[in-house]
């Protein structure tokens, strides 16, 4: 599909591929079913999540090299931890002679909140990796359904699009069509040079004629308009949180401020088992059922991150602790 | 979409018994799952109601959501039931108006209607 298909590079630097995209767009859907279809056979997948609790490695267990930079984005405050992983890559790599089995190619899914720039431009000015790894393509995941609304507010979206090699734009078989068209010649205004691609949970789709739709003229953002930053929280359901408390809540949450919270993921144990809870925006997927055997720490589970704008991170602990009967 | 206006238990029931309770569930028990191949399984049903693996812990988490709702929505001059017999959360308000809601996301369109405010979780009276 979308990634090159590069089996050894002729230089002898590693590829990295860099998956971003906004938050919640899928790439940790995309990137499931890519690594299912064996298209990033062998690579090492590097996943970053701005939260400290990752979520997205559960997903990813069909990857045998995986390695999660957790509780910061790998644009800005984990941009040294990503640093100093890829270097240790390198290390290892560097012990192996040219005729033995070497990685040869790198995974990077970033955080929702990552500007992929400045990570491609970390790695490039690096002294020890720009010898050792080529950025080959940048991926970005576009959502169909919410796209259009984040290119028209959020400076980060449109810093995503613009630094793409590559669309993959998800969720097609929720858009509706007029509106896809309108994004597509929008992506394309945005970014020429970009290929677009379609996909409906991973699997390429192929996407409608766009040729005659004009794009959409973006609003200029002045200086201080740009909107507050989307920061993460961490909820802990403890044991005065049952999923009915937790679910009459979230649903309120989402219903009030669907605007605001943008992305809502995590695990929850309950009777039926260890539940995944993902949304975007107001859409709240079918929670998947985990395997009970994870190699994950037990702790992770029954925390959930709220990434979003426009609350107090201690309101929402409050409010959840009054929905559960337990005084704030 | 909510049922509104006065509510006529023979007519629940007739529904209940021609539909089946699970009859709305069923139709909707994969939407958004993943690919069979690569995703894990997801759980049936309105994602609010995940929670519960048999019928009877899926009706004890109904009785437990109604007591949570008529707390919540009592601060509006709003209450809710589900008696468990009859699909769907039961509003009513202090001047008689009255509706059924499949689900959750239901309840709280229906509540800002009957009630004439906005529900909000981050609304002081909920964080102190």
């Amino acid at each position: 599909m979308a990634p090159n298909d590069v089996e050894a590079s002729s230089d002898g630097r590693m590829r990295l591929s860099i998956l971003g995209g906004y938050l919640g767009s899928g790439k940790t859907t995309w990137l499931r079913h890519q690594l299912h279809e064996g298209v990033f056979k062998d690579a090492f997948v590097i996943v970053n999540e701005a939260a400290e609790t990752p979520v997205d490695d559960a997903l990813l267990q069909s990857s045998s090299k995986l390695a999660v930079l957790a509780g910061g984005c790998a644009c800005c405050t984990g941009k040294a931890a990503l640093l100093a992983c890829l270097r240790q890559l390198c290390d290892a790599r560097s012990k192996r002679s040219s005729q033995e089995p070497r990685l040869e190619r790198i995974v990077l899914e970033t955080s929702g909140l990552a500007d992929p720039g400045p990570i491609v431009e970390a790695i490039r000015s690096d002294p020890i990796l720009v010898h050792h790894i080529l950025v080959s393509e940048v991926l970005v995941t576009v959502d169909a359904l919410h796209a259009l609304a984040q290119l028209r507010s959020e400076p980060l979206g449109r810093r995503q699009v613009e630094i793409a090699d590559c669309f993959i734009i998800t969720k097609l078989d929720e858009a509706n069509q007029a509106e896809l068209k309108t994004l597509l010649a929008t992506l394309q205004f945005m970014n020429p040079a970009a290929v677009l691609y379609g996909s409906i949970k991973g699997s390429e789709t192929s996407l409608p004629d766009f040729a005659d739709v004009e794009p959409e003229i973006l609003p200029t953002f002045l200086d201080g308009e740009a909107p507050a930053p989307i920061l993460p929280t961490r909820l802990v359901i403890d044991d005065t949180i049952d999923w009915a408390v937790f679910s009459v809540w979230l649903s309120a949450l989402l219903h009030a401020r669907g605007d605001d919270v943008v992305r809502v993921k995590g695990v929850v144990r309950t009777p039926a088992g260890r539940l995944l809870v993902q949304t975007v925006r107001r859409i709240v997927q079918s929670p998947e059922i985990l395997p009970e055997q994870d190699d994950r720490p037990e702790r992770e589970d029954n925390v959930i991150v709220v990434i979003g704008r426009g609350y107090d991170a201690d309101a929402l602990k409050r409010s959840l602790r009054w929905f559960a009967g337990v005084s704030p | 979409m909510a049922w509104s206006g006065r509510i006529l238990p023979e007519f629940a029931l007739i529904a209940t018994l021609l539909a089946g309770p699970l009859a709305q569930t069923a139709a909707t028990a994969y939407a958004g799952c993943m690919c069979s191949a690569c995703g894990y399984p997801a759980a049936p049903g309105h994602w609010t109601e995940a929670g519960a693996a048999n019928t009877g812990e899926r009706l004890r988490a109904r009785f437990r959501r109604a007591q949570i709702l008529q707390r919540v929505l009592s601060a509006y001059g709003l209450k809710a039931h589900d008696g468990g017999l009859v699909p769907g959360i039961q509003l009513s308000s202090l001047t008689g108006d009255q509706a059924i809601v499949r689900d959750l996301a239901e309840v709280w369109v229906a509540a800002e209607r009957m009630s004439g405010k906005t529900i909000d979780p981050l609304d002081p009276c909920f964080v102190g």
